[in-house]
């Protein structure tokens, strides 16, 4: 039988994992809250800034323009993986924004210990 | 980490306003002070204290029927008469918060912060990307300053 890419995740990573959208937030105004709930499961995830004000992120709460990874408007981006940048992708990440009611994007790829290992 | 910069750096103001409509978070509101007699007309943008939105004006159309100098002044209390004329430039959306409200007086209300001169019955449009941000219980008027003249001025604001 064809192998499904949850197989194939399987076999090159030793576990399945799930993407999840949007677990904490899906808009943010000019106060600083959590983007990410702290996760160890979390091997990756995706933020997309979809609004048209700036936004700022980072794996602490005192995040701002000061501190803080820039995401630019209409689309600017952070992506961050295990394999790349360690443990600072399961850490709790806050995030705020220049205006209020702010859209984003968020998108989790999580393991899954309950759909079997290698 | 990989960061990607999306479609724009920066926005330009026009394309704030833009999604600002679109959101239903654009205001539109204006009124007309006929004139009185000994009186100076003023016409106010107010944001109602415990609003719990913020004000950024975005544009204005002042006129008269006379050309007369005009102030633009701080004035934190509400004049008198709420116009009522405020509206939501997603139509049909939510009633904003911003008043737009009138009242005549000997002298005139508040603190000046400009004067510009207004031409009879020409239509002043100020439009610089943006003009001011009002927090809750603050308010812009235009107030003339010759007596028992007319003022019609109409506000563009959104509310965040």
């Amino acid at each position: 039988m064809p192998k499904t890419v949850a197989d194939l995740l399987l076999d090159r990573r030793g576990v399945r994992t799930s993407p999840f959208t949007n677990r904490s937030l899906a808009s943010v105004g000019v106060a600083a809250v959590q983007l990410l709930r702290q996760d160890p499961n979390r091997s990756s995830f995706l933020v997309v800034n979809l609004s048209v004000n700036d936004m700022y992120c980072g794996p602490f709460a005192d995040v701002g323009a000061t501190k803080g990874i820039r995401l630019t408007p209409n689309g600017g981006n952070l992506a961050v993986f295990w394999e790349e940048d360690g443990m600072v992708v399961i850490r709790e990440w806050f995030v705020l924004a220049t205006g209020a009611a702010s859209a984003l994007l968020v998108i989790e790829d999580v393991i899954q210990p309950d759909m079997g290992t290698a | 980490m990989r960061v990607g910069t999306g479609g724009a750096i920066t926005v330009t103001a026009t394309e704030v306003w833009l999604s600002e409509i679109r959101a239903g978070r654009a205001a539109i509101g204006g009124a007309y002070q006929a004139a009185v007699a000994a009186q100076l007309s003023h016409i106010q943008l107010l944001n109602p204290v415990g609003s719990g939105k913020q004000i950024l004006m975005r544009y204005l159309i002042v006129s008269a029927l006379n050309a007369q100098a005009l102030n633009i002044r701080r004035y934190d209390t509400a004049l008198t008469t709420d116009s009522g004329s405020q509206a939501n430039l997603l139509l049909g959306g939510a009633v904003p918060l911003g008043q737009v409200r009138t009242q005549t007086n000997a002298a005139a209300l508040g603190t000046s912060l400009g004067s510009f001169y207004l031409p009879a019955s020409t239509p002043v449009p100020l439009a610089p990307d943006w003009i001011a941000e009002l927090s809750p219980g603050q308010g812009i008027l235009f107030a003339g300053t010759v007596v028992n003249l007319d003022l019609a001025v109409t506000y563009f604001w959104r509310e965040v």
